[in-house]
């Protein structure tokens, strides 16, 4: 027998009139002290009600029995009871916020579902359950009717992404309900939830420590590190941090003073001989950004190869100075970049244009990475090279109508006179020379290693697979996108037969915004979907007649109460 | 009460009297008509004279035409015999209705009796113990306070001293379980006439009401915590009526007058309801 779904579980109040009304009738019943000089012939005729049961009292009271029977009646229409009807059947879609700020909150997020879910299953609707993670194009974490099974999927979720549009998803979860549903998205930050979705925020203030950033102190020392760490807490803090250096026993401690909502630094470099090193700030609930794993990276060692004027040399030379891996020896490791005049190398290499026509006229600069940002408007160049570009190249500037620098494969062309320009005293010429040589350096590197935040896009033209070390030392291995992981983690690329391996390096946690829970708060925006909910179920019949059958009870118990006083 | 209870038998006794017409009387002179022969002026009989007769009672005319000396004989008056009881337990007096009906009535019997010349023998009974009664107590209305203070669950034991051939009034509610006859025999069994008056209340006919009742026992003073339904209460009235069929019937059958009186109207319209009817008073 089906059990009917109560609409107004609220209405169960009214069989609070139950004991009301026996304790009415109890309370009127209480006995009259009558003295008699018969009680001789009482206890003669009717001996078993000698003690004067309690119930005994009430049970041949007809007022009593359809006061009763009207409460139970009443509170039948009251509680509204359904079921629901042939056919009727839901889609719930769960969006979990993977945000890995969730983490601290998973437990109460399967909380929330498994209220949702009870309130969910109560009408006796069939429903198919679906729990959908908010990562974009991500599959769902389980489909399906099995509430014991959607819970042991639940109870392996785990949140880590970086901060991302959940828009997609719910998008998707809308789809998924085919308007006979609703979704839900559980996140901790109510900012999340966009208006008119149906949503619960499980998040609340809790005190976390974390390290929010790491940048090398400098160019030319790559292993030496500056590392922030922010107190998001209201109370300052004094966390102890704990280096482990890779091959070595014993451990190294910082000591930091952190006020509240502020951040502090200190500088750690990696020692001779170690090539990792494991840093811990005290556990706490948020543990995403606990851990931080540095790994030396060592350039690869470049040299040039000068063939031009003296000028031009003592200038380059200065900006390969603080470019780490250059090395005035070349060895058989190294290399080579030649700075040339020569218009017909084939090498890598830089060309200056040795001669030229005078010119004057305003540069300008491409959208390319080389010269983005960089200010072109100082540079006078009299003298025009006469190198033309092939159909290949990539143009980064342009002098007037004529190309002026430009990319050919592996070779940067500065197609004007150096020397009767001003470029040496003007940043933009150098920095545009650094980055090409940093380039040069990059892309020639056979196994790119590096220190980088979570999150960030790293592209790899070969890369196909990737394995993720955690801290914990848990492998993940997973077909390369081109974005790094989101936790902190250390990171191997491999091309797509995994033998040759393209980047060995750290991902620290970069989403600082994640460790300041100061704005999450619980809240619940409500459903939106119990209209259409109430519509897949139709009322039990008779409601009216039990209303009417109520009303008759009343009014019988109201008539035997008159006809027994006129008999006192 | 007790001024109110001598009114009320005064005014009773000025219309009705203890109904002693109603039998003949052996005993000491009186104006009752005895069952022998007396000085009245009623004539009963002729006897032959007697040595030793009074020379007054010689019917002169009959010897005149006889010669032969013959005695006129008259009827006796004689003073009648009344013993009275009043049953002086709990349920008597618990009541003032009942209790002040109660002691006009014994007033009544001692007033009708003592205006007719009666020897009269009063007793109070309380359960299984009886003490008897001055008139001068009942007349200085101080014969209940100078009962002694007892209680008892046991019903009246009327095994009294009663007099031979007298009259016995009962005064009692009867309320009390058992067989009337075991009560009834004691009484009727030397002759005379047995006169009940039963003082009762007209709210005792039925039950108080529907519900629950503490009932007290006024007899014991033990209470008791009862539901009275309807149905219990119907039978209640009927076992109330059916009780006191049984003692009339009882009396009936030992030529007992048995006459109920209610306690609500004024003792001479009390008698006047049932008692003149069955006999048990007459008029004066």
């Amino acid at each position: 027998m089906m059990i009917p779904y109560f609409g107004n579980p609220v209405g169960f109040w009214a069989l609070l009139g139950i004991p009301l009304i026996v304790a009415i009738y109890f309370l009127q019943q209480k006995s009259k002290e009558y003295e008699s000089a018969t009680l001789f012939l009482l206890n003669a005729i009717a001996p078993e009600d000698r003690e004067g049961h309690v119930w005994e009292r009430l049970r041949q009271s007809l007022a009593f029995w359809m006061q009763i029977l009207a409460i139970l009646l009443l509170t039948w229409v009251l509680v509204e009871p359904s079921y629901p009807r042939e056919n009727a059947s839901q889609t719930v879609v769960f969006v979990l916020d993977e945000s890995a700020d969730m983490e601290p909150f998973r437990a109460d997020a399967q909380r929330e579902i498994m209220k949702d879910i009870a309130h969910f299953s109560a009408k006796g609707i069939p429903t198919n359950w679906i729990l959908l993670g908010s990562r974009p194009g991500g599959t769902p974490l389980y489909k399906g009717n099995d509430v014991s099974l959607l819970l042991s999927s639940l109870s392996n979720w785990k949140p880590c992404l970086s901060t991302h549009d959940v828009h997609s998803s719910l998008h998707l979860a809308q789809a998924l309900t085919q308007g006979r549903g609703m979704t839900r998205l559980i996140t901790c930050r109510p900012e999340r939830i966009p208006s008119g979705q149906s949503g619960v925020s499980v998040g609340k203030h809790i005190r976390n420590l974390g390290f929010v950033g790491v940048s090398p102190l400098d160019a030319s020392s790559p292993n030496s590190w500056r590392i922030a760490v922010k107190n998001n807490s209201t109370v300052p803090q004094s966390p102890e941090i704990t280096i482990r250096l890779q091959g070595r026993d014993e451990l190294l401690r910082q000591k930091l003073d952190i006020l509240p909502q502020q951040v502090a630094e200190f500088r750690f470099v990696l020692p001779e001989g170690v090539d990792r090193a494991d840093l811990s700030l005290p556990s706490d609930a948020f543990s995403a950004d606990n851990r931080m794993i540095l790994l030396r990276t060592s350039p690869t060692p470049f040299t040039l190869k000068l063939s031009v004027s003296d000028k031009l040399k003592q200038h380059i030379r200065k900006i390969v100075q603080g470019i780490p891996g250059y090395t005035a020896n070349a060895n058989e490791t190294s290399l080579v970049l030649e700075v040339t005049e020569d218009v017909l190398c084939q090498k890598p290499a830089i060309i200056v244009a040795a001669k030229g026509d005078r010119r004057l006229d305003e540069v300008t600069a491409e959208e390319h990475p080389l010269v983005s940002r960089l200010n072109w408007s100082g540079l006078l160049v009299p003298t025009i090279g006469t190198i033309a570009p092939s159909p290949q190249a990539s143009m980064l500037l342009w002098h007037g109508g004529a190309p002026l620098a430009w990319l050919n494969q592996n070779q940067l062309i500065l197609n004007w006179v150096w020397d009767e320009s001003n470029a040496s005293q003007l940043a933009a010429p150098t920095l545009l020379i650094r980055r090409f040589i940093e380039q040069f350096q990059t892309e020639n590197t056979p196994i790119k290693a590096g220190n980088l935040p979570s999150g960030a896009r790293l592209e790899m033209k070969e890369a196909r697979i990737f394995e993720s070390t955690s801290v914990d030392g848990n492998v993940t291995e997973g077909v390369w996108t081109g974005i790094l992981p989101a936790s902190t983690c250390e990171l191997k690329i491999y091309t797509r037969d995994k033998k040759s391996l393209l980047f060995h390096g750290a991902v620290w946690f970069s989403d600082a915004r994640m460790g300041d829970f100061s704005a999450c708060k619980p809240i619940n925006k409500p459903y939106v979907y119990q209209q259409e909910q109430r519509e897949l179920m139709q009322e039990v019949p008779g409601l009216v007649w039990c209303l009417l059958l109520a009303m008759l009870c009343l009014m019988l118990a109201w008539l035997p109460r008159n006809s027994s006083k006129s008999s006192l | 009460m007790h001024h109110q209870a001598q009114k009320a038998a005064e005014l009773a006794g000025q219309q009705f009297r203890l109904p002693f017409s109603r039998q003949t009387w052996a005993g000491t002179q009186g104006d009752w008509a005895g069952r022998g022969t007396g000085n009245s002026i009623d004539f009963q009989d002729h006897r032959a004279y007697q040595w030793g007769d009074d020379p007054r009672g010689i019917h002169w005319a009959a010897y005149a035409r006889t010669e032969q000396l013959t005695m006129k004989q008259y009827r006796a008056e004689l003073a009648p015999v009344v013993d009275v009881a009043v049953d002086v337990s709990g349920s008597m007096l618990f009541h003032p209705a009942r209790a002040m009906q109660t002691i006009a009535l014994l007033k009544f019997c001692v007033y009708s009796a003592t205006k007719s010349g009666a020897q009269v023998q009063l007793w109070a009974v309380n359960g299984n113990q009886a003490h008897p009664v001055e008139k001068d107590a009942v007349h200085n209305n101080s014969w209940l306070e100078n009962l002694p203070k007892s209680t008892h669950e046991s019903p009246p034991d009327w095994q009294l001293p009663w007099r031979p051939k007298g009259m016995k009034v009962i005064i009692s509610d009867l309320l009390y379980p058992g067989e009337p006859g075991m009560y009834l025999d004691p009484i009727c069994a030397r002759g005379g006439s047995t006169i009940i008056y039963v003082p009762t209340l007209s709210e005792e006919a039925h039950c108080p009401g529907i519900g629950n009742f503490k009932l007290k026992d006024c007899e014991s003073g033990k209470s008791m915590v009862r539901h009275i339904s309807a149905s219990v209460a119907k039978r209640y009235a009927h076992a109330y009526a059916t009780h006191f069929e049984i003692w009339n019937e009882a009396c009936l059958r030992r030529q007992a007058i048995m006459a109920l009186i209610p306690c609500e109207l004024e003792l001479s319209k009390a008698l006047s309801v049932e008692a003149l009817a069955r006999g048990g008073v007459e008029l004066n």
